[in-house]
């Protein structure tokens, strides 16, 4: 019998395993999990949902109708459904934000599948966590008290940032980030961000080269007593581990990278993976169960195979699942597995304040990655000033790049005509000046917002899709409007012509940014993961990603998910004796 | 229509109702292109033939509605109507945030139009901003309305100085990309700006 085949349950707990690992998804922490298990020696499956992409795939990426408007790389919400309702007494449908012709964009569906996931069309800002971030509820609870984080399911981390910060260092060196470190060893640097956690070892590059308008925003924020830095980013700067520098061509955020200087997975943890020879990947293969035996353990996966329609079967000792905080949070719901009440639960997400301004030169806003741009932390987290209500607090992030024609059509103020020639002049006048900033405000794990099994929409295959129950409070939209203040005032002295923003309380839910789902702990009773990743309902099951997260920052979140992946994988290497990473340097 | 052209999904009244409708949201002239000149109508027909195949049926119910109101108010059809009315008629469509159709408690009667609208609206943007391989954005005409270079391999230091004049580069497309695949840097369509 061969390893796809079909058998019926009570046969498979005799048969012997085919695969050491067989992980599920081969985004930012599958790779990890894949490259370090096949270097270990472990012989690894890697079934990923969408299609095994190539350099070739990526070549002529240039294309803002294939990717932003056609949603080439995205999952299908219609062939593979989330539904959303604002409360539990609603009903649910698919994603409103997310379908038809007048979708907000790839950026709030869930993120890329295919082999890469997330890292092929992240906009690669690689941030490391705060230290405060990894105890959010004590931080806010001996600020605020209490009553602060009433109605919330805040906690702390179980880990602490020195626990991570080998493995931050690990995942901005293997995946290659460019940046100026802010401190070094408690020693502050000049031009770096002063707030940092104190890290051992500077960014492996220098910083990219910024956008045009950037300058202006240095200089008001330093006029303001602020302290503007380069964003880190995982793009090269100059070429790194024989993978090209980046060559601003402006189709970044949201695209897959033409050159490979871009930190996708496909350009360095997979292949690093597969040159074991341990490392097997099956494209196009959905799973859809975690299958188990009668004591409780997993015996590996069952998927569809997306070409013949084809029910298949593989066996494993360790199964991991790495497909996004979401669709793990779906497949350890259908494989029985809801960790004492919550998987799903303690969903998180970014609102984004979105704020652009027209400047007085041009900025040619189409130029260079988003991410080539400065940002000032001197708001962020716990360094939040007392404003009404806003306990945790975003960085103010400069966004230079990345802006094709036709989002910057959806992008336009709510005054300017919307037809006619005054529509087509404000275009002719104004879209080489465009610049833009945001912030990201997250949202605290609340009872009332979680995922589950839709109890009526289902997928092509007839599993149950997954359910989203999430509505924006008072409190996120507050971060929001008290980080425009601040970007106001920047605006004002970089000269900014005319200014707008979105609303305060998005129409979307989902954000490429979800965390929480299968939060990690200590306590079997109030987490599903262990600090390791590992379920506490299944040992040799582990679910890594975002959906570890216990509480979220305002950061984006991949770094911290390449880290937790590297921090997962060596300790299971360790445990197996099979060589740590980071613990025997 | 411009000149006609072929169709591969509209009847000839059908392109024409739309034509009218993507000229009046980004009107043009010969010399200052809008959506007519760049051939959007030509990039939504194919469109609907293919990738929106699952929106050919609200373009006929929404060319149809469109007319049965043009009728009634200024009775014609809309491509027969003046400008100034087609303005109108379009304003009052666009101004009101179209919900979907399937948003709980929207009356599909009342709903469609103003959807519709949004839709044209959408496809005309992308007709007129997206690549011209899609079969819209004649001669990069879009993109050299707002001054946006189109696809190119990158930018110099140079070129992403605050206040650069990019229309001085050479507007690129998809199609130049692949024929420049191959050939070394200096020979690429934007190997001289760049340097």
């Amino acid at each position: 019998m061969t390893a796809g085949e079909a058998r019926p349950r009570e046969e498979m707990a005799a048969m012997p395993s085919d695969y050491d690992m067989v992980i599920v998804g081969l985004g930012p922490a599958g790779s990890v999990m894949a490259r370090e298990m096949a270097r270990a020696g472990m012989r690894v499956l890697a079934l990923e949902k969408g299609p095994a992409y190539t350099a070739e795939d990526f070549a002529l990426k240039h294309d803002e109708i294939r990717y932003h408007v056609r949603l080439q790389l995205s999952p299908d919400v219609i062939q593979d459904p989330i539904t959303w309702r604002p409360r539990a007494t609603e009903r649910a449908r698919v994603l409103p934000w997310a379908v038809g012709p007048l979708h907000l964009g790839p950026l709030f569906l869930p993120p890329t599948t295919g082999v890469g996931g997330g890292s092929i069309h992240w906009a690669a800002w690689a941030w490391r966590q705060r230290e405060a971030d990894f105890r959010m509820r004590s931080a806010i609870v001996e600020r605020f008290g209490e009553a602060a984080v009433e109605g919330t399911t805040l906690v702390d981390w179980p880990i602490t940032y020195r626990d991570l910060e080998p493995y931050y260092e690990l995942a901005e060196q293997e995946i290659g980030v460019s940046g100026r470190a802010g401190n070094l060893d408690g020693r502050l640097q000049e031009g770096g961000n002063p707030f940092e956690a104190p890290r051992r070892r500077d960014y492996p590059m220098p910083p990219l080269r910024p956008g045009a308008a950037d300058e202006l925003f240095v200089r008001a924020c330093r006029k303001l007593g602020l302290h503007p830095f380069p964003a880190p980013a995982a793009i090269n700067s100059v070429e790194y581990r024989g993978r090209s520098a980046c060559t601003y061509c402006g189709f970044c955020r949201d695209y897959p990278c033409h050159v490979g200087a871009k930190a996708t997975t496909t350009t360095s943890l997979v292949p690093e993976a597969l040159a074991t020879g341990n490392l097997e990947i099956r494209p196009l293969s959905r799973v859809f169960r975690v299958d188990r035996d009668a004591q409780g353990r997993a015996v590996g996966v069952s998927y569809y195979d997306l070409v013949t329609r084809r029910e298949c079967r593989v066996r494993a000792e360790w199964v991991v699942l790495a497909a996004y905080a979401l669709e793990n949070a779906r497949l350890l719901l259908l494989s029985g597995i809801d960790g004492n009440g919550h998987v799903g639960r303690h969903y998180m997400t970014h609102n984004y304040g979105w704020f652009t301004a027209v400047l007085p030169e041009a900025t040619n806003p189409f130029m260079g990655p988003a991410v080539a741009a400065s940002v000032v932390d001197d708001f962020t987290s716990e360094l939040v000033r007392d404003q009404e209500g806003v306990v945790w607090g975003t960085p103010i992030i400069g966004f230079t790049g990345d802006v094709q024609p036709i989002e910057a059509v959806h992008g336009m103020p709510p005054d300017v005509p919307r037809f006619g020639q005054r529509f087509k002049d404000w275009l002719r006048e104004n879209y080489r000046r465009l610049y833009s900033m945001y912030s990201q405000t997250p949202t605290f794990p609340r009872p009332e917002f979680f995922c589950d099994l839709d109890p009526e929409v289902k997928d092509p295959f007839g599993q149950p899709a997954l359910r989203l129950t999430h509505d924006w409070v008072e409190h996120d939209l507050k971060g929001v409007q008290g980080a425009a203040r601040i970007k106001h005032r920047i605006a004002q002295e970089m000269g900014a012509l005319q200014v707008w923003e979105a609303p305060y309380a998005p129409p979307y839910h989902i954000s490429t940014h979800e965390l929480g789902t299968h939060r990690m702990g200590d306590d079997p009773r109030a987490s599903v993961v262990d600090r390791f990743g590992r379920c506490h309902q299944c040992p040799n099951l582990l679910a890594v990603g975002g959906g570890m997260f216990p509480t979220y920052g305002s950061y984006n979140p991949t770094l911290t998910i390449f880290a937790l992946a590297f921090w997962a994988a060596d300790h299971l290497r360790a445990e197996l004796r099979l060589g740590s990473v980071v613990t025997s340097r | 229509m411009t000149g006609g052209g072929a169709l591969t999904f509209f009847n000839p009244h059908e392109a024409a109702t739309v034509e009218a409708m993507a000229a009046r949201i980004i009107p043009g002239t010969p010399e200052d292109p809008g959506a007519r000149e760049a051939g959007v109508i030509v990039y939504i027909d194919r469109a609907l033939a293919g990738a929106y195949r699952d929106l050919q049926p609200l373009y006929r119910r929404g060319v149809q509605e469109l007319d049965a109101r043009a009728r009634s108010r200024f009775g014609r059809p809309f491509a027969e109507l003046g400008e100034p009315e087609q303005d109108r008629m379009l304003g009052e469509l666009l101004e009101v945030t179209a919900p979907t159709l399937d948003t709980p408690g929207v009356d599909e009667a009342t709903a469609l139009l103003p959807y519709f609208a949004a839709v044209v609206h959408q496809h005309t943007v992308e007709g007129m901003f997206g690549d011209p391989a899609y079969g819209g954005n004649r001669d990069a005409v879009g993109w050299k309305l707002i001054g946006f270079p189109g696809a190119r391999w990158g930018y110099s230091a140079e070129q992403m100085r605050y206040g650069f004049d990019a229309r001085r580069l050479r507007v690129m497309t998809l199609e130049d990309l692949r024929r420049d695949r191959g050939r070394g840097e200096a020979e690429r369509g934007d190997g001289g700006d760049a340097e």
